[in-house]
C-alpha cells in the first residue's frame, strides 16, 4: 500500500472509529486527531514528492482488474497534491472550529468520511475510481447538511443530492462512453486518465462525450443555470459543512475540468472557449449582483462563491499558461478566504442564532478581533492587491485578456461589483449602529481557540497575496501541458 | 458456495432437493403438527445447505436432457441462497410451505439445467405451482388470496404462451432439444416472442408486470424477498435459454427487448415514486430493476459470438447476484423492523439505528451508489449497453435512475431526517443472532462486489464453463 492510498484510507478508517467511538467526546477527540494526523501526513507527502520526477508522482498501480481496464491506479502531481494539502487543512479547521458544543458520533464520522472522499478523488487516476469517489462525497454531504444544518435543511439535502447526481449521471455515461471509444481506436480497454489523453478520439463523438461529462462537472462547479442547489445547501449546512462544500467540493468540478477534459479533448475544449469561457464571465457577474440582493450573510458569501468560480472558468478556458495558473491558484484561494468567512459566521452564528445583515450593526465596538478578521478575509476575496485573491483573479483575467479581450473586460467588472457587494455589507454589520433588536449586545469576541484558526488562514492568504511563486512552480509542470498553441 | 464436496453427474440439486422433499414428508408423519414443523425447518435448511454442496459443473453431452454447465451452477447458486432467509423466517405452522418451497426450489435447480423443452415446462410449473400456493399459505391478509388467484392466473396465461411458442417450434423444427439452432426464420422468431412473453411475464416486465405489485403487497416480506430474487433470476435465466436458441441478434424477440426494457423501468420507477406501503414501493422498485436487467440481456443479445460460446451475460448475472443481497436485505429489514407503511420510517434511525444503518446500506444499492453491488452491477450493464451501440438506450438508463434515487433518497430521509410522528412501529425487540448473520450476509457481499471489479472477470470464467 503506497502513501496515496494510505492518504485516503486513513480519514475513512478513522470515520469508522469516530462512528462506533464510545462516547460523544472520545468521537472529538478521534476526529481531531486524525484530521490534524492527515493534514500532517499530507503536508509531509511534499518531501517524497519533490524527490520523484515525472508528471505523476507517488504513482501506485494495482494489476486487478486491468483486463476491464478498471485498474485502481493513484498519483498526483502538483495540482492534486495542492487540493489536497486544501482539503486535509479545511476539514482540520473545519472540525475544529464545530464549536464546544457537543455533536453526535455521526457528525465527526460524516466530515471523515468527506474527507478520505475527496482525497481519494483527487489522487486516483482511472476514471472507474475516480467516478467512484465523485459519488461517495455526496453520502457524507447529504447526512452533513440533512442532519446537521439549519431550518430548511431537508429541502436543502434533498435539492443538493438530486441536482448533483443528474450530473453524477451523464458523467457516468460520458465516463463509460470515453473508454469505449478509445477501445474502437486503439483496441485497448482502459480507463486510465494519463493514457486516455494520448489518443485523439473519433471527432464525431468527441463533443457528445464532452458535452455529457463537462454537464457533469458543470453542475458541481456550478456554471449558470446549473447553480441553483448552492445557495441553499450552502445556507442551510452547518459552518463546518459550508466550508468542505464550498472550500473542496466545488473544486472538483474544476479539478474534473483540468484533471479530465483538458487533457484529453483539447481540440474540443479550445472550441468551447466562447462558450464556457463566456458562461464563465456570466458565473462573476451573475454571482456578484446576487450576492449584492442578499441579506442573509451565508447566503451572500454562497453567491460570492459562483461568483469567484467564474474566474476559474475563465482562467481555465483561455487555455493559456497565465489563466490556468490563475484558475488553479484561484481554487485556493477560493478555498482559503471563503473557508475563513464560513468559519466566522458560524462562529458569530452559535453565539447568537442569527446572520442576517441587518440582524447587526456595530460589531466591531463589541467584537474587534471577528471584525479583524472578517475585514482581512473580505478584503482578500474582493481581490486587494497584496492578498491572495488578487493574483488568481489577476492571472485569470490576464489569460483571457490574450485571447478575447471582450470577456476579460466583462470580468473586470466582477471585480467592481465585489467591491459593491462585500463592503455595504461589512459596514453595515461592523461599523452601522446597532439597530432595534439587533443581536449585538449578546455577542462575545473570539476566543483564542478561534482566532488561532483564523490566523492560520489569515497567513496562508498573506502569504499567497505576497509571494505566490512557490505554489505557482508547483502547480505549473501540471499546467504547461495543458497550454494550447496557437 | 459452490464448493464441489461430490462430483457425480447424478447427484445434483433438483435430486437432493426432491430427497429432502421425501424426508420432510416422511418426518410429518411420525411427529405432532408442532414438532414436524420444527423439523421441516431443519430438514428445509439441510437440504439447502447439501443441494449448495453439490453444485459442480458436471457438463453434458449434446443433446442430454440436463446439462449442468457453469451457467446453471451460478444460477442454482442464486436460487438456493435466496431462499435461505425465507427457509429461515418463514413462520411454519406445520410442514407444508416447507415442502412448497422444496418443491418450488428443485423446480428452479432443473429448470436451469434443463436441456430439453417439455423438461423444461415441468421445470417451469414445478417452480410455478408452489409458489402460487406459497402467496396464499404465507400472506399477510385476506388480500393474500386475491393476489395468489392473480398470481395464479397470470403466471398460468405465461405458461400457456410458452407452452404455445414450444409447440410452434416443435411444428417447424421437430426437435424440442434446447440446443443452439444455429438458423433462423420468421416463423421460428415468432414462436421465440410467445416463449419468450412467457418469461417476461413471469420475470414482471411491462406490460406483463400487473400481478406483481398485488402479489409483493399482500406476501410476507420474507417471501418477496424470495420471489424478487430466486424467482425472479430463474425467469431471466429462461429468457437467457430461449433467446440462446436462435442466432445472436435475430428480430422478434431481441428487437423488441429495447422497448420492453424502457418501459419496464420508466413505469416502475413512475409509480414507485408514489407509494406509501413499503413493500408496494419495493415491488415497483424490483420491476424497474428488471429493466435494467433487460438491458443488459438485450446487449449480451446484440454482441454474443454466434457459436453460443461464452455462455450468459456474466454482466448481468452479477447484476442478479448483487440483486440478489440488495432486495433480499431490504425485505429482511422491512421484516426484522416490522416495517409496513412508510409513515413508520419516521425516527426509525434514531429508535434502531443498526437496522436503519443496514437499511440504508441496502437503499444505496438499490440506488446503485457507490461502493455497492448495486452501483458496480449497474455501471458493468451501462458498458455493456454502451457497447452493443446502446448509447441513446443507456441515457435514458440513467435518467431513470434519477428517478429512482428520488424515492430511494426519500425513504433514506424519511429514516433520518424526519420528526417521529405519532405512528410508531412495534418494536420487535432486540435481534436474536439469527436474523443478525442474516443482515451480515447481505450487508457483506453487497460492499464486496461492490469494491472489486475482479468479480466480472471470475463470473465470465466460471458461465463459460
Amino acid at each position: 500500500m503506497g502513501p496515496l492510498t494510505r492518504l485516503w484510507l486513513f480519514p475513512a478508517v478513522a470515520a469508522l472509529a469516530a462512528w462506533l467511538a464510545p462516547s460523544r467526546k472520545s468521537s472529538r477527540a478521534v476526529a481531531l486527531a486524525a484530521s490534524a494526523l492527515a493534514f500532517g501526513y499530507s503536508l509531509w507527502l511534499l518531501v517524497p514528492f519533490s524527490a520523484g520526477s515525472g508528471a505523476l508522482r507517488l504513482e501506485e498501480l494495482w494489476s486487478a482488474g486491468s483486463e476491464l481496464g478498471l485498474r485502481y491506479r493513484v498519483g498526483v502531481d502538483g495540482l492534486s497534491l495542492s487540493l489536497c494539502w486544501l482539503t486535509t487543512l479545511l476539514t482540520l479547521l473545519g472540525l475544529a472550529g464545530s464549536g464546544s458544543h457537543e455533536r453526535e458520533n455521526g457528525y465527526w464520522a460524516a466530515f471523515l468520511a468527506l474527507e478520505a472522499g475527496l482525497l481519494g478523488l483527487f489522487v486516483v487516476q482511472n476514471l472507474f475510481y475516480f467516478y467512484l469517489f465523485w459519488e461517495i462525497i455526496l453520502l457524507p454531504m447529504f447526512f452533513i447538511i440533512g442532519l446537521w444544518g439549519s431550518d430548511n435543511r431537508r429541502y436543502a439535502a434533498y435539492k443538493f443530492l438530486l441536482y448533483t447526481f443528474l450530473g453524477s449521471l451523464f458523467l457516468l455515461v460520458g465516463f463509460i462512453a470515453l473508454p469505449t471509444y478509445h477501445h474502437a481506436a486503439t483496441g485497448k480497454w482502459t480507463f486510465d486518465i494519463p493514457e486516455l489523453a494520448r489518443t485523439a478520439l473519433d471527432p464525431k463523438a468527441s463533443p457528445w462525450l464532452y458535452a455529457a461529462i463537462a454537464l457533469g462537472f458543470a453542475v458541481k462547479i456550478p456554471v449558470l443555470p446549473l447553480h441553483n442547489w448552492l445557495p441553499d445547501a450552502h445556507t442551510e449546512a452547518p459552518a463546518a459543512g459550508s466550508v468542505l462544500l464550498a472550500g473542496v467540493m466545488l473544486k472538483a468540478g474544476v479539478y474534473g475540468f483540468l484533471r479530465i477534459l483538458l487533457p484529453v479533448f483539447p481540440d474540443v475544449s479550445a472550441a468551447a472557449l466562447p462558450w464556457l469561457g463566456g458562461l464563465g464571465v456570466a458565473n462573476i457577474l451573475y454571482g456578484a449582483l446576487c450576492a449584492m440582493a442578499q441579506g442573509d450573510l451565508k447566503r451572500l458569501v454562497a453567491y460570492t462563491s459562483i461568483s469567484h468560480l467564474g474566474f476559474c472558468l475563465v482562467g481555465m478556458f483561455s487555455m493559456t499558461g497565465e489563466g490556468l495558473a490563475g484558475a488553479s491558484l484561484q481554487m485556493l484561494n477560493h478555498g482559503l478566504s471563503t473557508g475563513a468567512l464560513f468559519l466566522m459566521i458560524g462562529m458569530v452564528y452559535e453565539r447568537v442564532h442569527r446572520r442576517g445583515v441587518d440582524d447587526f450593526g456595530g460589531l466591531a465596538d463589541v467584537a474587534p478581533w471577528l471584525a479583524f478578521f472578517f475585514a482581512f478575509t473580505l478584503l482578500s476575496s474582493i481581490g486587494l492587491p497584496g492578498l491572495n485573491g488578487f493574483v488568481g483573479e489577476m492571472l485569470s483575467l490576464l489569460g483571457m485578456a490574450r485571447v478575447c479581450g471582450l470577456l476579460a473586460g466583462l470580468g473586470v467588472l466582477g471585480t467592481i461589483l465585489a467591491a459593491c457587494y462585500a463592503l455595504p455589507a461589512f459596514q453595515k454589520v461592523f461599523w452601522a449602529p446597532a439597530g432595534a433588536g439587533s443581536a449585538t449586545s449578546k455577542m462575545t469576541d473570539l476566543t483564542l481557540g478561534e482566532r488561532s484558526i483564523l490566523w492560520t488562514l489569515a497567513a496562508l492568504i498573506l502569504w499567497l497575496g505576497v509571494y505566490p511563486q512557490p505554489m505557482l512552480a508547483l502547480l505549473e509542470p501540471s499546467l504547461t501541458p495543458l497550454v494550447l498553441q496557437r | 458456495m459452490t464448493c464441489c464436496v461430490v462430483r457425480h453427474a447424478w447427484l445434483c440439486a433438483p435430486l437432493v432437493l426432491s430427497g429432502g422433499l421425501a424426508l420432510t414428508m416422511l418426518a410429518s408423519l411420525g411427529l405432532d403438527v408442532k414438532r414436524s414443523a420444527r423439523a421441516a425447518r431443519w430438514l428445509l435448511l439441510v437440504s439447502i445447505a447439501a443441494a449448495l454442496a453439490v453444485l459442480a459443473p458436471t457438463g453434458g453431452a449434446a443433446g442430454a436432457l440436463l446439462r449442468q454447465d457453469g451457467a446453471a451452477v451460478l444460477w442454482q447458486a442464486v436460487f438456493l441462497v435466496a431462499a435461505i432467509p425465507l427457509a429461515a423466517l418463514m413462520p411454519l405452522s406445520s410442514e407444508v410451505p416447507a415442502l412448497l418451497l422444496l418443491a418450488a426450489l428443485a423446480g428452479m435447480t432443473l429448470l436451469a439445467a434443463a436441456n430439453h423443452l417439455i423438461l423444461f415446462f415441468l421445470a417451469l410449473e414445478l417452480m410455478s405451482l408452489p409458489s402460487y400456493l406459497l402467496v396464499y399459505r404465507l400472506g399477510r391478509d385476506k388480500r393474500a388470496l386475491e393476489a395468489a388467484l392473480k398470481y395464479f392466473f397470470a403466471g398460468s396465461v405465461g405458461s400457456a404462451m410458452f407452452l404455445f411458442g414450444v409447440s410452434l417450434f416443435y411444428s417447424l423444427t421437430g426437435t424440442l432439444s434446447m440446443e443452439p439452432l444455429g438458423i433462423t426464420s420468421p416463423r421460428l422468431e415468432l414462436s421465440l416472442v410467445l416463449m419468450g412473453a412467457g418469461a417476461l411475464f413471469k420475470v414482471g416486465a411491462a406490460p406483463l408486470h400487473f400481478w406483481l405489485p398485488d402479489v409483493y403487497e399482500a406476501s410476507a416480506p420474507e417471501l418477496v424477498g424470495f420471489f424478487s430474487t430466486g424467482v425472479k433470476s430463474a425467469a431471466l435465466l429462461f429468457l437467457f435459454r430461449v433467446l440462446l436458441l436462435l442466432p445472436p441478434a435475430t428480430g422478434g424477440l431481441g428487437t423488441w427487448l429495447p422497448y420492453v426494457s424502457v418501459a419496464t423501468m420508466t413505469w416502475g420507477n413512475l409509480l414507485a415514486l408514489r407509494q406509501t406501503s413499503l413493500q408496494r414501493l419495493l415491488a415497483y422498485s424490483s420491476i424497474a430493476h428488471v429493466g435494467y436487467l433487460l438491458l443488459g440481456v438485450w446487449a449480451w443479445n446484440e454482441t454474443r459470438p454466434l457459436a453460443g460460446g461464452g455462455g450468459v451475460s456474466a454482466p448481468v448475472f452479477l447484476y442478479a447476484a448483487a440483486y440478489l443481497f440488495m432486495s433480499t436485505g431490504a425485505f429482511l429489514a422491512l421484516r426484522l423492523g416490522g416495517l409496513k407503511d412508510r409513515k413508520q420510517l419516521a425516527g426509525f434511525g434514531r429508535r434502531r439505528p443498526s437496522l436503519a444503518a443496514f437499511l440504508t446500506l441496502m437503499l444505496l444499492s438499490l440506488a446503485s451508489i457507490p461502493p455497492t453491488g448495486g452501483f458496480l452491477a449497474k455501471f458493468l450493464i451501462f458498458w455493456e449497453a454502451i457497447k452493443a451501440g446502446g448509447a441513446g438506450l443507456t441515457v435514458v438508463a440513467a435518467a431513470n435512475s434519477i428517478v429512482g434515487l428520488g424515492y430511494y433518497f426519500g425513504l433514506i430521509r424519511d429514516l433520518y431526517l424526519s420528526e417521529p410522528g405519532p405512528a410508531t412501529a412495534e418494536d420487535p425487540g432486540p435481534m436474536a443472532w439469527g436474523p443478525r448473520a442474516l443482515a451480515f450476509a447481505c450487508a457483506v457481499p453487497t460492499l464486496v462486489l461492490g469494491l472489486w471489479p475482479g468479480a466480472l472477470g471470475l463470473a465470465a470464467q466460471w458461465l463459460a464453463k
